[in-house]
Parts: structure tokens; C-alpha cells; sequence
């Protein structure tokens, strides 16, 4: 490189750096001056209406959840053969154990209610719209870190249903390894990293207790470094709030003592086990999903597209009626997390036939959303429409399920040699001792690969060869396929049918909701041509504040005696 | 705010951009050499800065688990556990663990019919004078719960016949005469019968008929060493 080429790319290079280090900051300052993590911000409004105290319970309940859980560490051994026993011993020995562990367990339940009641409330009201994406963001955060601090601090109980929902939960990064990274194993890794190695055992206790403490003391440290630089008030409750808030829990602990299971044995997987309360829905995708695509889409799709939903919902007014497709999706979302819970208690789960169920549910209620959102804003013109809104955005993510469908046969059907699967080291030595031999391993394991995976393709997305052998025999007894005794049977039992009739659902819901986006986009632009612009305003909260705030403890105390009985009953005690 | 006019693209500014990607590889790659000790913090039994080493793989000691006399006719299945070593970062370096494994002998039909199909387990079912007896590790492959065997022959009485999973585990094709296992936690069912491939393409027994599991029950490498049997090995995968 010459000099001259240098001294030319030198100020380029500062000054491009600077653009981006500019426009970052320029996104960034106006979100972190508005960056609300519980409610602190909400003092005014908390007075009017319960629902924006919600932030602040939460704190508070978190306040409890520490103080409890240091009277707990006192006590607690993290040791495999211990930990049972001196949970016992809190309980039914030491002074106070029982209160403060039933005031650990249910202000964590507490806890997490006040944050998924934020989050939806966030959502509703259209709170995250600019400049407060960057706190619906963090309230997602702070639900994770509720359910990993739920998880943590489950298996140091070392009961049966921790065991077995730690090792559900620390197998399914292990479908990350795939083919299309050989040598990499970032699945196994994740594993190992929370595990302390391939199994449950004493490193993991260590790890998950360090986790489930060293977690929760840090995001006090960063919540009171955040209250004190920002000089706000860090609960705005009441003392009757606080007191009542303390009272009900201590009446849960009182009525539902907490269960201890049966200590955990790595030979027998307990039969009608459950999860936590908010592990549920999740839990259900796992029986009714590939493991593949059930760890894509709640590890890191789930909680993403909720983080990125403030980017899809600028249009229309703030209140939830005023966005009739945001409306009907959070609505949509919220009935499939109630129904997917009720389902995995009831033990319903059928791979092949209820997310068929469950698509043609979401399809109509969606497409009738799609409807509600082009009348609405069709007799409001002027009201700005940026792209994407949450329909198109909708249509987006249901093209990207249907890719899913295209691309997993190929991806599942690639089958590099187990060697180079697991042990990275291999592959590189063979690349590197003999490249021409490596790349011909390796073209024709894929070659191969591909070939099948598109024969399997072809045999649901063109399912003729399916349909032209099935035989519908309504008397017939013990039928052998492709002998079948109804449609629906045909649809459960046959695999190229089955695929085929989810893949065109999800085909016909993109189709569908894409339509929409196009009229919607269409009528808009025409409509809002001359229409002067409508203004974006919050609404002012009206209506009787004693009322509000009795509806919300009433909902509050349902939610948490439901939450806390559930608890009971999935000890199996 | 001003706006400042846009930069012409030409080749050179072009060029001048492709350069700074360039340079910015060395800093991607001294990141990596930042985080990867730190990622050993996590893992200790990592080589340095070899994020790709295999995994660890389980160490078990050779045990007898079984013998003959514990297979007195097709599909009867004898349940035992065999300890296993894991990697751990305890003071030991490692974690003896209990693995739960189901020996089933095979019924003749099946062991015919996979004589063609699939001659390496043909191999593993006859060779040495073996009784068709095939081990099983009880780790379901889906997510790693316990698994539980269903068969008519099942001595445990009518718990374990195979109409339980017809109505427990969410799979009414079950046939009352065959021999199933069935994981409880995400009611994924395999068929004794039938076989099929797993991940790396490997043939077994146990096609999954139901249920979310992606492959087939992994097997535990034996030996049979006169009337007894000895396990040797675990495959790899999954959590135990």
C-alpha cells in the first residue's frame, strides 16, 4: 500500500467511523434519557391508574425476593447430597424458614406476574413506540432473567421436577450443532457452559446457585445505580400498597405452604410432571414441534420478535382499539399462551395434527385483524403509515415460517460424516492435510444430502403421488396404510399429507395476510395524499381511580392464588 | 442541520470501503482472542483457544450389567443402571453418574427381516452367540428424560402392557401385540419393530412413531463375554 493510498483512507476512515459512532448516538441518547425500567417514570399516571404501578410491584416484589433469599443462602447447602435435606430443614426447622421461603417462591411468582402484566400493558397502550423501545426491550430482558432466575433456583431444591426440567431444558441447545456448521458444536458448548460439563451433577448445582445469586444481585447494583444517576423515586407505592402487596403473599405462604416434590433420581422420569407456571406454553411447542425448530423459536425467536415489535407498531393512535391488527395479534398471542398452558395440563399433544388445529384457529382471527385494520384506517386518512407496520411485518414472519418448511427437509437431509459432526479437529486436519480429498468428502456427502432432502420436498409440496394412493375405506378394520378409515386419519398417518396440509396452511395465512398489507398500502397511500396529518398524542387516563385499582388487586390475587395452587398441584403431592 | 452533500461512489472510494472491511478481520479475530480464555473459564476442559474441540465424551468402565438368564424369551427386557463418567469441573475433573439402560431381546421375526435391511445391527444382534439381546440406553433422544418399555410380555403386569400408550401417551396406533418405548415427558414413541435412520445416517431399532423425537433411542456398545453381558460405551449426545 502506498502512502499517498494511506493518507487518503486516514480521514476516510475517521470520518466514516465518526458518521456511525453519530447516528448511533444520535439513536441511542433520546432512548437511554427515556430508559424506564420500573415504571420510575410512571409516578403521575401510577396515581390515576394501577396498571402503570405494575413496574414498581415488581420492584418492590424483588426487594422481598432478596431479602428473603439471603435468609435462605444462610441455611441453604449447594451441595447434590445436601441440598434436599437442607431445604427440608428450612422449611419445617429453621426460625422462620417456611415464611421466608414461601415468600421467596411466591414474590418470585409475584414478580414474574407484575413483569408479564407490563409487558402486556406496554403493549397494549402502544408504550413502546419511540423513545421508549429500549425499555420494552429491557422489560422483555427482565422476564428472561426471571425465568432463568425461576430455573436456577428450582434445581437447587433438587427435587424430581427440577431434575428433569433442567435437563429438558439444558438438552435442547444441543439441536443447535447442525450440519451447515460442522466441527462447531455452538449447541453442545451452550450445554457444557451451564452445566459444567455433559451431565447434572455437583458443577452444576455450583453453577446454577452462582447463577440464580450473582443474577439478581446485579440487577439491583445496576437498577439503584440507574434510580440514584436519574435522582427518581424508586417505588411509587403507597405504604398501604407496599403492606398490602406484603400481606397477600405472606396469606399465599400461609394457605399453600411450599411442596418439596420427591428428591430428584437420575433413573426415573416422574410421570403427569409440569414445568413452572410460565414455562407451560413453551413447554407444549416442545411436544407438538421438531426440537430444531421448537429451540429457534423460543430461544432466540421468540423474545427477539417481542423486542423488535416497537418497531413494527408505529401507526395509528395509542389506544389498543385505535391499532385493530397490533390489537388483535397481542390478543391472538396472549389466547394461545392461556390455551397451549391448559393443553400441556391437560395433556392434549398430537405432532401431527394439532398445529393444524391451531393454524386454522390463528388464520381467521388474524385475517379478520388484517380486515378490521384496512376499515379503521380508511376512514381515518391522514394517519401516517410507515413501513412495516405489524400486518406487513405479520405477512413477513408467516413467509418466513413457510421458508422454514422449505428449507428444513433439505437442511435435516445433509449428513456430513459423524466424525467431522462432533470433533471439530478432524475436519480442520483433514481440510488441511488434504484439501482436494476433504472437499470431495465433503461436496458429495452434501450432493447426496441435497438430493434427498428435495426428494422429500417435492413428495409434500407436491403431494399428487400421496393422494393418488391413499384409499379411503371407512369400514375397513386394522387398516394398513396407504388404507385409511377418514380424511383425518389420512391426514395424521400419511407423512407427505400431513406436511403438505401444514405447509399450504401457513402458505394460505401469508398469502392472505400479504393481500391485506397490499390493499392496506394501496387505500393509504390514496387516502392519505391530500388528508392533512394526523398527530400522534398520549390519551389522558379518566375514570374513577379507587375503581381501577380494586379491579386490578381483584385480577392481581386471582392470577396469584391460580399461579400458587398450580405449584401444589404439579409436585404431584 | 446542514446537510452535508453525499460522497460520489466511484471505484477508488469503492476500493477504500472493500480495504476497511479487511482491516476490520484483525479486530474480529483479536476479539476472539479476548473472549475464547474467558470461555474456558466456563468450559475447563478446553484446549486453548480450540472452541471446536469435540465435545467431551462420557468414560464408562466396563460392567457387567446382565446375563443370559435375564432374557428367557423374545421381548422380555431386563432394566438396569451402569455408572458413567462425565467431565465436570469438580476437584475430580469428572461426575460419576447413573444411567438407566433397558436390555430387550429382539423378537426372531424382526432380527430376520433386519438381516437385509440393516446388516450391521443384524451383526450386533447375532454375533457371538448373542440371544438377539439388544442394550438401549434409556436417555430419550428428543430431550433426555427416561423412557419406558411396553410389552405384552412385560413381567410388571398389565401397567406396562402396550394400551398404555395408546391412551397415556398420546398414541392410539399402538398394537397390543408389539413393544413400544415411551418417553413421559414429551410422549414421543418408538416402535421395537420397525427401523430407521438417526441423525448421522447410523441404521437402529426404534422408528419413532409418535411424538417429537428426531431419532431413534441411542444404543450402549456391549460385549457379551460368555453367559454375561458387559457394557463398553455410550454414544455420545445429549445431556446425562
Amino acid at each position: 500500500m502506498s502512502v499517498s493510498t494511506l493518507e487518503k483512507l486516514k480521514p476516510g476512515l475517521a470520518s466514516r467511523l465518526g458518521g456511525c459512532w453519530r447516528a448511533f448516538s444520535d439513536w441511542w441518547m433520546p432512548r437511554a434519557r427515556h430508559l424506564d425500567v420500573f415504571d420510575e417514570y410512571d409516578a403521575e399516571n401510577a396515581k390515576r391508574n394501577p396498571w402503570a404501578s405494575v413496574g414498581a410491584l415488581s420492584y418492590f416484589f424483588f426487594l422481598l425476593i432478596l431479602i428473603s433469599g439471603f435468609w435462605l443462602i444462610i441455611y441453604y447447602v449447594p451441595t447434590t447430597y445436601a441440598a434436599y435435606t437442607a431445604v427440608y430443614d428450612i422449611q419445617h426447622r429453621v426460625f422462620l424458614g417456611s415464611w421466608m421461603r414461601g415468600l421467596h417462591k411466591y414474590g418470585a411468582d409475584a414478580f414474574l406476574i407484575c413483569i408479564i402484566i407490563r409487558i402486556y400493558r406496554m403493549y397494549f397502550t402502544a408504550e413502546h413506540r419511540k423513545p421508549m423501545e429500549l425499555s420494552f426491550a429491557l422489560a422483555v430482558l427482565l422476564l428472561m432473567f426471571g425465568m432463568f432466575s425461576g430455573l436456577t433456583g428450582y434445581l437447587l431444591i433438587w427435587n424430581q421436577r427440577a431434575y428433569w426440567a433442567t435437563k429438558v431444558f439444558a438438552t435442547f441447545p444441543t439441536y443447535m450443532n447442525q450440519p451447515y456448521l460442522p466441527g462447531v458444536n455452538q449447541g453442545t458448548l451452550i450445554a457444557q457452559f451451564m452445566l459444567g460439563g455433559m451431565s447434572i451433577g455437583p458443577a452444576t448445582i455450583t453453577r446454577f446457585y452462582a447463577g440464580h445469586y450473582a443474577l439478581s444481585t446485579l440487577l439491583l447494583v445496576c437498577a439503584e445505580v440507574h434510580f440514584y444517576r436519574r435522582g427518581v423515586k424508586r417505588l411509587n407505592l403507597s405504604r398501604f400498597q407496599m403492606g398490602f402487596a406484603l400481606l397477600l403473599l405472606l396469606i399465599v405462604a400461609a394457605i399453600f405452604p411450599c411442596v418439596m416434590g420427591k428428591p430428584a433420581d437420575p433413573s426415573m422420569t416422574p410421570e403427569h410432571m409440569f414445568s413452572d407456571w410460565y414455562f407451560l406454553g413453551l413447554y407444549h411447542l416442545y411436544r407438538i414441534q421438531d426440537p430444531y425448530w421448537a429451540t429457534i423459536f423460543t430461544m432466540p425467536g421468540l423474545p427477539v420478535a417481542a423486542m423488535i415489535a416497537s418497531w413494527w407498531d408505529r401507526r395509528g393512535g395509542r389506544r389498543p382499539l385505535e391499532r385493530p391488527f397490533t390489537f388483535t395479534m397481542g390478543v391472538t398471542v396472549m389466547i394461545f399462551w392461556l390455551f397451549f398452558s391448559v393443553c400441556l395440563i391437560l395433556g392434549f399433544a398430537h405432532k401431527r395434527f394439532d398445529p393444524i388445529i391451531y393454524v386454522a384457529i390463528a388464520t381467521p382471527i388474524l385475517f379478520a385483524g388484517a380486515v378490521w385494520e384496512i376499515v379503521h384506517f380508511k376512514n381515518r386518512p391522514g394517519t401516517p403509515r410507515p413501513f412495516p407496520t405489524m400486518l406487513d411485518a405479520a405477512a413477513g414472519m408467516a413467509w418466513i415460517v413457510v421458508l422454514c418448511y422449505l428449507i428444513y427437509p433439505i437442511q435435516s437431509a445433509i449428513k456430513l460424516p459423524e466424525d467431522w459432526l462432533t470433533h471439530g479437529d478432524a475436519m480442520f486436519k483433514a481440510m488441511a492435510s488434504a484439501p482436494g480429498a476433504f472437499m470431495k468428502t465433503f461436496t458429495q456427502a452434501n450432493i447426496a444430502g441435497f438430493h434427498d432432502g428435495f426428494d422429500k420436498l417435492r413428495q409434500w409440496v407436491f403431494p399428487f403421488d400421496a393422494l393418488r394412493s391413499i384409499r379411503i375405506d371407512a369400514a375397513a378394520v386394522n387398516p394398513d396404510p396407504p388404507v385409511y378409515t377418514g380424511w383425518w386419519e389420512a391426514i395424521k398417518k400419511n407423512d407427505a399429507l400431513n406436511m403438505a396440509v401444514k405447509f399450504y396452511e401457513w402458505v394460505f395465512m401469508a398469502a392472505g395476510l400479504t393481500v391485506a398489507s397490499l390493499i392496506d398500502i394501496k387505500t393509504t397511500r390514496r387516502l392519505n395524499k391530500d388528508a392533512p396529518t394526523v398527530k400522534d398524542e398520549i390519551p389522558e387516563h379518566t375514570g374513577n381511580p379507587d375503581f381501577r385499582y380494586a379491579v386490578f388487586w381483584v385480577v392481581f390475587i386471582i392470577f396469584l392464588l391460580i399461579v400458587a395452587s398450580f405449584g401444589i398441584v404439579s409436585e404431584g403431592e | 442541520m446542514p446537510e452535508s452533500p453525499k460522497p460520489e461512489e466511484t471505484r477508488r472510494t469503492f476500493l477504500a470501503r472493500a480495504l476497511r472491511l479487511l482491516l476490520g478481520l484483525p479486530l474480529v479475530g483479536f476479539a476472539v482472542a479476548v473472549i475464547s480464555p474467558l470461555t474456558r473459564i466456563l468450559r475447563p476442559t478446553l484446549r486453548p483457544y480450540n472452541l471446536n474441540q469435540e465435545p467431551d465424551k462420557p468414560a464408562g468402565a466396563q460392567q457387567q450389567v446382565a446375563t443370559t438368564a435375564n432374557f428367557p424369551r423374545e421381548w422380555s427386557m431386563y432394566e438396569f443402571t451402569f455408572f458413567q463418567k462425565n467431565f465436570e469441573y469438580t476437584p475430580r475433573a469428572e461426575n460419576t453418574s447413573l444411567v438407566p439402560g433397558f436390555g430387550v431381546r429382539i423378537g426372531q421375526d424382526v432380527v430376520d427381516s433386519v438381516k437385509t435391511k440393516a446388516p450391521e445391527l443384524y451383526k450386533i444382534l447375532t454375533d457371538n452367540d448373542n440371544i438377539n439381546v439388544m442394550m438401549f440406553s434409556r436417555i430419550c433422544p428428543h430431550l433426555g428424560c427416561i423412557f419406558n418399555y411396553f410389552s405384552v410380555n412385560d413381567p410388571r403386569g398389565a401397567d406396562w402392557y402396550p394400551d398404555k400408550v395408546r391412551s397415556d401417551y398420546g398414541f392410539p396406533g399402538a398394537k397390543l401385540d408389539q413393544s413400544y418405548f415411551a418417553c413421559p415427558c414429551h410422549f414421543s414413541v418408538y416402535d421395537l419393530r420397525q427401523v430407521s435412520t438417526d441423525l448421522v445416517g447410523k441404521m437402529k431399532l426404534g422408528k419413532v412413531v409418535s411424538g417429537p423425537a428426531p431419532q431413534p433411542p441411542h444404543l450402549l456398545s456391549f460385549e457379551k463375554r460368555g453367559e454375561e453381558f458387559w457394557i463398553t460405551g455410550m454414544e455420545a449426545g445429549g445431556v446425562s
